[in-house]
């Protein structure tokens, strides 16, 4: 009886991970009539993931500048494209922003609340700045064919906010 | 014997026949000892990610929670009311997820550790949603699987002090299947979602990743002018993670396809930094098919005829 009941876990365990990752059951239609069980198991155990969702976005990427004032004259300013890693001791810390940047790039309210957040600690890390304003920017290469024609690396900038003490 | 009897002691076998338990201590210890390389790497900027004032304070990551999910905010109060800042409370976490990583890589009480672990490591994902990756996500499913696999079998503190037995069982070999059939499916849905992107087979995808500023180690813009290197690096990419399933059943290959997985991790680690993402990827398949690539190896060494092993007995009296 219990070697049965592995056997039925651990087929239900298997059927669930081939019906999302094979797209036979529609993860996004899937997940909105039955969200509640789906998110607990995959906070469990990530058997209703979709392992390569990250596939078409590995070649974006994001710029976050800050610049924070006293308002007397002495600025601070920090860019991702100038090493600017989020105050993490090492590579495994600081590529865990990569995935931040995505995230609050793709909500809006997210990008708004996160980037608030962001900011009340940038101002507590540096007593006597009392303006700062956060940038994001979309940094797009061309492919490798227009590149070579001379294509730039295009820019834009989708999200900007500024705060005062 | 009926076609459905003989699937049926085919399956049997596949699934039960007794195995060597060392593909299970060699993940046990794997995902153990990563588990706190990455917390020690962690530790100096735990506060930056898991406290309270954080990159993204505790009110923020919780309102993004699911409302059933465990964040470091609803265990806090649980010690504040024993006098407990949350900067204390945040690093004793931290200090329960390292001993409890530190007991499943000695397989002592392995089981109670591997509850313990996989418990701490559901509230860091829980607290942090926004700072998860790959890397998180694949060890949470280790860490899972730990919780039931009979893993304390070999090389364990469990089986040293006899509290376990080292005898392979139908679980064992199960339990290997298991993770054996899990990495295949996720690998062949890497593979196969690239293959549905004509960036991937263009090669354009993989020039991006090496040129753009969050991955980029090296100056590699001059691989534009040679796109063969970036399509032939893709097509490679996409047929060792879709045919894996393949590659990794069939004993002539599954050296090659091994060697071919470890060289793709590597490349992931060393041209785009993601190293520890490179480095689980590494230990889950060498978990799951080291030990047989191992015994294909050995295979190949050529068999000794009965006369020169009586001759080597004869030299060795």
């Amino acid at each position: 009886m219990f070697r049965k009941t592995v056997y039925v876990l651990v087929s239900l365990h298997f059927t669930l991970i081939t019906l999302v990752i094979l797209r036979i059951l529609d993860f996004d239609k899937l997940y909105r009539v039955a969200e509640k069980p789906l998110s607990f198991v995959t906070a469990i155990n990530y058997s209703a993931w979709r392992f390569a969702f990250f596939t078409p976005d590995v070649g974006k990427s994001t710029e976050v500048e800050i610049v924070m004032e006293n308002g007397q004259g002495k600025k601070i300013h920090y860019s991702t494209l100038q090493g600017f890693a989020f105050f993490t001791h090492n590579r495994e810390s600081a590529n865990r922003f990569y995935g931040y940047k995505v995230h609050t790039a793709r909500d809006s309210m997210f990008i708004d609340l996160s980037s608030r957040s962001a900011c009340t600690y940038l101002l507590n890390e540096h007593l006597g700045m009392n303006k700062i304003r956060f940038s994001m920017r979309g940094i797009q290469y061309p492919d490798m064919i227009d590149f070579q024609k001379g294509a730039k690396v295009a820019q834009s900038t989708f999200y900007d906010t500024s705060f005062g003490l | 014997m009926t076609l459905f009897q003989h699937l049926g002691t085919r399956f049997r076998h596949f699934f039960e026949a007794p195995i060597s338990p060392l593909p299970l201590g060699i993940f046990r210890i794997s995902i153990a000892g990563f588990t706190l390389l990455q917390a020690g790497l962690w530790y100096p900027d735990w506060a930056l990610f898991f406290g309270r004032e954080g990159w993204v304070q505790w009110e923020i990551s919780k309102a993004f929670n699911k409302a059933w999910n465990i964040h470091l905010a609803d265990l806090y109060p649980l010690f504040e009311s024993w006098g407990m800042t949350d900067i204390q409370f945040i690093y004793l976490f931290f200090w329960v997820y390292f001993i409890s990583a530190l007991g499943l890589l000695l397989g002592w009480y392995t089981r109670v550790w591997a509850v313990l672990c996989w418990l701490c490591h559901y509230v860091l994902m829980s607290s942090l949603p926004t700072f998860v990756y790959g890397v998180d996500i694949f060890l949470h499913i280790s860490l899972f699987y730990l919780l039931f696999m009979p893993s304390d079998k070999v090389m364990s503190l469990d089986v040293y002090f006899g509290k376990t037995s080292p005898l392979p069982t139908w679980s064992t070999t199960l339990a290997i299947r298991v993770l054996q059939i899990h990495l295949c499916l996720v690998y062949f849905s890497a593979g196969y979602e690239k293959m549905l992107y004509h960036n991937w087979w263009e090669g354009d995808v993989l020039w991006r990743a090496v040129v753009q500023p969050d991955f980029n180690q090296y100056n590699f813009e001059w691989l534009a002018q040679y796109p063969w290197i970036a399509v032939g690096a893709s097509v490679f990419t996409m047929v060792i993670e879709t045919f894996y399933f393949v590659g990794m059943w069939i004993p002539k290959l599954r050296v090659i396809w091994l060697a071919s997985i470890i060289a793709l991790h590597l490349g992931i680690g060393l041209f785009i930094g993601l190293n520890f993402f490179a480095l689980i990827m590494i230990l889950l398949s060498v978990s799951a098919f080291g030990y047989d690539a191992w015994q294909d190896i050995l295979a190949l060494r050529p068999k000794q005829t009965s006369s020169e092993l009586l001759v080597q007995n004869l030299i060795s009296v």
